[in-house]
């Protein structure tokens, strides 16, 4: 094979953007390999896998905002009232968790709606909405913790079978959670590349004008997608509950910044129009990877954080460097 | 507007005039550290000008461990209504950060608030804490304060370096002196938090060499952080004997040894009775937790705070530390029955 055919096949390989960062993660798993024998054992693996499965179904969501332009700051707080609702049906009033599950779901959604119809209506800036309903979010989750022992904010304990089996149960020897995730992974990434509104997706973030020009259902699609982030917080919400047998009032504090980083660190663009659901999951596969490495390679505790902004800064940064090697090819 | 200016002006000189007739008496030594002989039954003392007193308590309520203190709080307010002074319960905000209690504090003062009791976790507490103090208004902390000195009259609390030790005791008591134990932490940020994470290091180092620490990792206070980190030590270190956990999140930590099936076998010792941690304590999933005697904090500061106001009570230490009682599966339903 010739020069050039090499460099073309090169350049097809590097233009699909999960492969950058898919690269990097290569790299990540062969250090950490040689770095400890622990890393390649099943259970750890699971173990990261099952860490990182609740962010990851919040940056599907996250991924679809982002590809349109927008983004959402109130992940964290949509998790958390969720997970509160949910448990709070459970315990306290006696609900079913099929109703209970369902009531929660539905709220995420509600929220995700919100913020969509926020946006589009009132023509409020995403960053300034999505803040204002991170803070609406968790003033909810106090507000449903409380009352079950007196005007403190108290933790639900949640003992339900089915809700502790989607945070803890197995199919076979892989979590439930990770099984989940992986089959959103597969529909949201057909839905994304395959039909005519996760074509939409793209074309709003892309060129919003050009978009309505060419009769692209623009405040529609926003509002889909805010939706949708909602009801995939809240699903991971009900996951982590059952995963900790406990709706805890501070639980998804600060996720926003983990969701939104495995999302840029998946290639998508914060400027909206780029991005994939798969460099998403990537790139929240690198993030429990570093933490994991945190334990298995003793890394001194206030290299922790350093070590999360590097690996951020690496992992966007490697992208960009192929991303210019390829068009210099 | 003019006269809406001066009639404010009044008020606030009269309310200023007020505070400043009252002569607080001089604070104990800031550094002097003690427990207090009466801790748990002090009563509040006459009110030896009948004068209507009042006192702001800065809290939070954002998780289980402040509904002991509302408790005692409550308690103290109850107690109190007899001696023609009233307490408030103040939310200040979410976080015990100086830019949410600092303001808190302002704003009380700004109510005319005769006493304050806050947490002082932050050294940028210390310019708010002089403010109020120099107008006239008694201050006492709770639950944490720097080493900084500040210009507060006593603090309420327990000593967080002392705590670390007793638990890295058990700890060693429950492995048999030998082993890896994990270590997982809620902020190195936090000082009381590095206090005992360095308490709990010290007293293995000095007393148990065979005792090793597998690793150092912070969950932000999180339980599904403490989970995963709890479950990472657990299939890394196939021998782990031991997982402290220094704050909040501790129920990730314990369940996740309950679903790693080594109940039992990998030790947990954890901090503050809450439902969470005591029912897997009767679980025999956690084999001790220290507490910090969290009621108290809210009762003794209060009614210290008025004795100290209302009667010249100077406490006998400026810190005053509580008792930290360790609850195990042997004694737990002393501490917490069913």
């Amino acid at each position: 094979m010739n020069k050039t055919g090499t460099a073309s096949i090169w350049q097809k390989y590097l233009r699909i953007r999960e492969v950058n960062v898919f690269m990097a993660l290569v790299v990540l798993i062969i250090i950490m390999s040689a770095a400890s024998p622990y890393f390649l054992k099943q259970d750890n693996i699971f173990n990261v896998l099952r860490g990182m499965s609740t962010i990851g179904i919040m940056a599907l969501g996250q991924t679809m905002v982002i590809i349109t332009g927008g983004i959402d700051l109130s992940v964290g707080s949509l998790l958390a009232v969720s997970s509160m609702l949910t448990a709070r049906l459970i315990t306290v009033h006696d609900q079913s968790a099929f109703i209970a599950v369902l009531t929660g779901l539905s709220f995420g959604l509600f929220l995700g709606i919100m913020n969509g119809l926020i946006i589009t209506r009132f023509k409020i800036n995403a960053f300034i909405t999505t803040l204002g309903m991170l803070s609406i979010g968790r003033g909810l989750t106090y507000l449903l913790a409380t009352g079950v022992k007196g005007s403190v904010a108290s933790n639900i304990p949640m003992q339900n079978g089915f809700i502790v089996f989607l945070g803890n149960g197995y199919l076979g020897p892989v979590p439930f959670s990770v099984v989940l995730l992986l089959i959103l992974l597969f529909l949201a990434s057909l839905f994304l590349r395959h039909t005519v509104p996760g074509r939409y997706i793209y074309a709003v973030g892309s060129n919003e004008r050009s978009a309505r020009l060419s009769g692209v259902p623009v405040n529609k699609v926003r509002v889909f997608v805010y939706a949708i982030s909602g009801f995939f917080c809240a699903l991971a919400g009900i996951i982590l509950t059952g995963r900790l047998s406990t709706a805890a009032t501070n639980i998804g504090l600060g996720n926003e910044l983990d969701v939104i980083a495995a999302v840029v660190i998946g290639g998508a663009s914060l400027q909206g129009g780029e991005g994939t659901v798969t460099g998403a999951i990537i790139g929240a596969t690198i993030m429990a990877i570093v933490r994991n490495a945190f334990v298995l390679l003793h890394i001194p505790n206030h290299f922790q954080t350093i070590t999360i902004g590097i690996v951020i800064i690496l992992a966007v940064g490697f992208d960009q460097l192929l991303k210019r090697k390829v068009k210099n090819l | 507007m003019l006269i809406f200016l001066l009639i404010l002006n009044y008020s606030c000189q009269r309310s200023a005039s007020h505070r400043n007739s009252r002569t607080l008496p001089e604070p104990p030594p800031y550094f002097s550290e003690g427990r207090a002989e009466d801790q748990g039954s002090v009563m509040p003392v006459a009110n030896r000008k009948n004068e209507h007193i009042k006192i702001a308590f800065l809290a939070m309520e954002t998780n289980p461990w402040w509904t002991p203190v509302k408790a005692g709080v409550m308690e103290a307010k109850e107690l109190l209504k007899e001696y023609n002074t009233e307490v408030d319960w103040i939310v200040a905000g979410d976080r015990h950060t100086a830019d949410v209690f600092g303001i808190a504090i302002e704003a009380a003062m700004a109510q005319n608030y005769d006493g304050i009791a806050c947490l002082a976790g932050d050294e940028g507490m210390i310019p708010f804490i002089k403010k109020a103090v120099d107008a006239g208004v008694a201050v006492a902390t709770y639950n944490s304060e720097t080493n900084k000195e500040s210009a507060r009259a006593f603090f309420i609390g327990a000593d967080n370096y002392q705590q670390g030790r007793a638990c890295g005791e058990k700890m060693a008591q429950l492995i048999g002196g030998k082993g890896k134990v994990a270590i997982i932490t809620g902020f190195f940020a936090v000082e009381a938090h590095e206090l005992r994470r360095t308490g709990f290091k010290d007293i293995l180092s000095e007393k148990y060499p065979e005792i090793t620490i597998a690793g150092e990792v912070e969950n932000i206070d999180l339980a599904d952080i403490a989970y995963t980190q709890a479950t990472d030590f657990m299939s890394s270190f196939p021998d782990l004997a031991g997982i402290y956990i220094t704050a909040s999140g501790q129920f990730g930590a314990a369940n996740a040894v309950k679903d790693y099936g080594k109940k039992g076998l990998v030790k947990v010792v954890c901090h503050d009775f809450l439902p969470e941690t005591m029912g897997l304590v009767k679980e025999g999933v956690i084999q001790g937790v220290i507490d910090q005697s969290t009621k108290l904090q809210g009762r003794d500061t209060v009614i210290r705070l008025y004795n100290y106001i209302a009667g010249g009570i100077v406490p006998p230490f400026g810190k005053l530390l509580l008792d930290t009682p360790m609850a195990t599966p042997d004694n737990v339903n002393q501490y917490w029955p069913d």
